[in-house]
Order: C-alpha cells, then structure tokens, then sequence
C-alpha cells in the first residue's frame, strides 16, 4: 500500500531539513505542511496539542499514516529502521546514534547565537567553540575511516551533519577549510547526485533560522 | 576477558543515572568510573579527541575495546541489546519520541537550576515544565499501559522516571493532578532490582553539581 509521509515544520531549513535530506537522497516521496512562524504556528500548535497531531506543541512532526511523531530525533530514526539507514551491525547502529547526537551537540551554539539579537558580539566565541568541535569531528573521522560517518553507507546521522555542516559553512565560507576530512565528507555529502539536484532545486528553503541571518 | 560494562561519569546523576538504573535493572556486571571534579580537567585534556573521549564529554560506556559516547547513544545500545525499545515499529518510535522529550526537559531544567539568579528566573521555567509535562502526560496517557510506552519497560521510562524524580526535589507538588506521569514515576521505582537499588549505598544522591536540588 503506497502512503505518503506528511512533514510538518517552518519554511526554515532549521531541525526540519536533516529529514528533508534524508527523503531526497533516498528517493522517499513526502508531502509538506510549511508552517509560518507567528500567527499561524500558534493555530497550528494549538488545535494540534488539542488533537495530538503536534503531540509536544513542537515542530517537526513527522505523520506516517495515523502516526503523529514529534521530535526530529524520533523522526530521523523511525525512517532510519524503515528504509535502512540505520548502519547494518550493532556497532555501526551505536555509532549511527553517537554521531547523529554529536551533529546536535554541533546544532547548540550555533542556535543559541544565532537566535541571539547581539549575535554578532558572539559571533567570535561561537566560531571558537565551532573549530574546537570541528577538530573532534576531523580525529573522529580519521579514526573510523570510512567514507560516511559512520560506514559505506549514508546512515540517518550523516544528514543531520550535512545539514550542520552546511550552516557552518554559510556562515562562514571558510570554517571548514583547516579540517581536511570534514571538508571532503562535507563535499561528498553535498555532491551525492539526490542531494545536489535537491540543493539547487526550489524545494530547498532559503532560509536556514527563524531570523533574517544565517 | 571479563564481560562488564564500565559507565563513565561525574559523582552527579545528571545525564548517566538513567544508564545506570538500566545496568542495574537488568542485573548486568558493571563499574563506574567516577571522576571527581578535581580530576576532570586533566583526564579531559589526556584523552579528548582520542577513542577514550571522542568529544571531550561524559558518559562514556566501555566494554571490552569498544567505547561509546553520548548518553542517548548508549541508553539505546543497551536497549537494543536488552530488549528495552518496546515491540512493535510505533512503539520503538514512541520510546524515542518520549527519550528526547525527557532529554529536552533536562536541558531546560540543567540551565535552570544551575543560573545563580535562579529565584529570577523561576515563573518562566515553571510555566515552561507545566506546559512540557502537560503535552507529556497527554501522550503517555494516551499509551494507556503501564510504563510510558507499553507495559513493559523502556529505555524512555528510565530517563522519565530520573528526570521527574529531579523535578519533584525542587518542586515537590510538580505531578499533581498528572496522573499518569505520577504512576509510571510509582511503577518504575518499585521495580524490584530499582526499588533495592535505590536503597542501597550505590545511589548517588545529586542529580547536578549544586547543593539546592
């Protein structure tokens, strides 16, 4: 039986787009609600903690058939065990989660600073805090040696840290240039066939926070 | 070589109790590792970046030569392995959704109770739990089992039961009225291994490294 899974999040790239990733590098179709910030989530949020289809008033939410999940993280590892793309041993599967949650860890300051008004203030310390992680991520990956994050193979996680990595990037079109694995996993990634039509395409948003910046 | 786990943290509940509360339920071998804060700083700077620290952070769980960081990492390896993700695709889903619900109250009750200008602070961060542990008494009621997910336990049940337990030390009337939370909360401690567990001089006492929580 064909279904179609239905993503509800902002018209911002945000906690949304490591699952949009993951649907155009697998050929998964989707449909999506486009959430205004404001007036409208606040509608949507309301009728939807009323009816459980926003079951913690938050974005994304992700419905499978009669499913309502919430959490990006829940999400991401649902369509992970449904369409493989959760690593292929038990090793791989622990890594899989370890480096899904380290692209989170990534997220934090970004978001922190970013949502900031005085952001610009804390620009520098955020970029400070981003090459100390980045270093971690360039030994991780040395360490494991192996084309994706955690195997052969795209697992959930690598979209989450493509999606990072790509904040980062615009942000600041150097910050990935002293990590000579990060920037090649980061082009691989971006270049896989799926991903680079989906980039270039009129799905992506354009805007990656809920601010003008970013 | 001896098959035990080593769990790797603070002298703190915070982020590993409910590690902890797994290991000890399901009565497999373990060690902790407990690094007091004195010593934190240097072992942080001899293995950051290497396989013993990969990102600088506890918990870290050993066993044999493989070592994994990031608490939820670990808490859905041993699920994994010990059958504590629920039965069916939607209740895997459902244990996930409820974890990083729980991790996210964590975050939001860390910062609180860790801001030295607490008191300030506090009609924000009690509206924010109300309506967070309102939307999570919703959907766990809605399960209608006898944990959060099903009527067995999950690796969610042990983050849930931790992180109320933390809330109820500062606010101790923060379940009232939330009955469903109140009984997973009642029905987790007194599994027997936890219930034993809780008692005995293993417990660490503090969830966070302050002397009002």
């Amino acid at each position: 039986m064909s279904h179609e899974y239905q993503l509800t999040y902002f018209n911002i790239r945000g906690l949304g787009e490591p699952i949009r990733l993951l649907f155009e590098d697998n050929g998964i179709k989707y449909k999506e609600q486009r959430v205004e910030a404001g007036e409208q989530w606040q509608k949507v949020k309301e009728e939807g903690v009323s009816s459980g289809k926003v079951p913690f008033g938050q974005m994304p939410v992700l419905q499978d058939g009669s499913m309502y999940l919430a959490q990006s993280g829940a999400i991401l590892r649902h369509l992970a065990r449904k369409h493989n793309l959760y690593g292929d041993s038990e090793e791989e599967r622990a890594l899989a989660d370890m480096m899904n949650d380290f692209a989170n860890d990534l997220r934090t300051p970004y978001v922190r600073m970013i949502y900031n008004d005085s952001w610009k203030e804390m620009l520098p310390e955020y970029l400070e805090t981003a090459k100390k992680q980045l270093e971690l991520l360039e030994k991780y990956l040395n360490r494991r040696g192996k084309p994706y994050v955690v195997g052969d193979k795209p697992c959930f996680a690598d979209y989450n840290l493509l999606a990072m990595l790509d904040c980062m990037h615009r942000l600041k079109e150097d910050l990935l240039d002293p990590f000579e694995l990060v920037n090649k996993y980061y082009g691989r990634m971006k270049q896989r066939p799926p991903l680079a039509a989906y980039f270039q395409s009129n799905r992506i948003p354009q805007k990656i926070n809920n601010v003008p910046r970013g | 070589m001896a098959n035990c786990y080593v769990l790797v943290y603070f002298p703190v509940r915070a982020r590993a109790e409910h590690i902890r509360l797994m290991l000890e339920d399901l009565m497999l071998p373990y060690k902790m590792d407990i690094i007091p804060k004195e010593n934190w700083r240097a072992y942080r700077e001899a293995t950051r970046g290497t396989a013993a620290l990969p990102f600088g952070q506890l918990p870290i769980l050993r066993y044999g030569e493989f070592t994994l960081a990031q608490s939820g990492a670990i808490a859905r390896f041993l699920a994994r392995k010990y059958d504590l993700y629920g039965s069916s695709e939607k209740e895997m889903a459902m244990c996930d959704m409820v974890y990083e619900e729980v991790r996210d109250i964590f975050e939001v009750y860390d910062t609180f109770v860790l801001d030295r200008q607490r008191t300030s602070k506090e009609k924000t961060f009690y509206s924010e739990m109300s309506q967070r542990l309102d939307n999570l008494e919703k959907v766990v009621q809605s399960q209608n089992a006898t944990y959060s997910v099903s009527d067995r336990p999950t690796f969610a049940d042990y983050w849930l039961e931790e992180q109320l337990d933390y809330l109820l030390r500062i606010k101790p009337s923060i379940l009232d009225g939330r009955n469903a939370l109140q009984r997973i909360y009642h029905n987790m401690r007194s599994r027997p291994n936890i219930e034993a567990y809780l008692k005995s001089d293993r417990r660490i006492d503090k969830p966070v490294p302050v002397d009002d929580a």
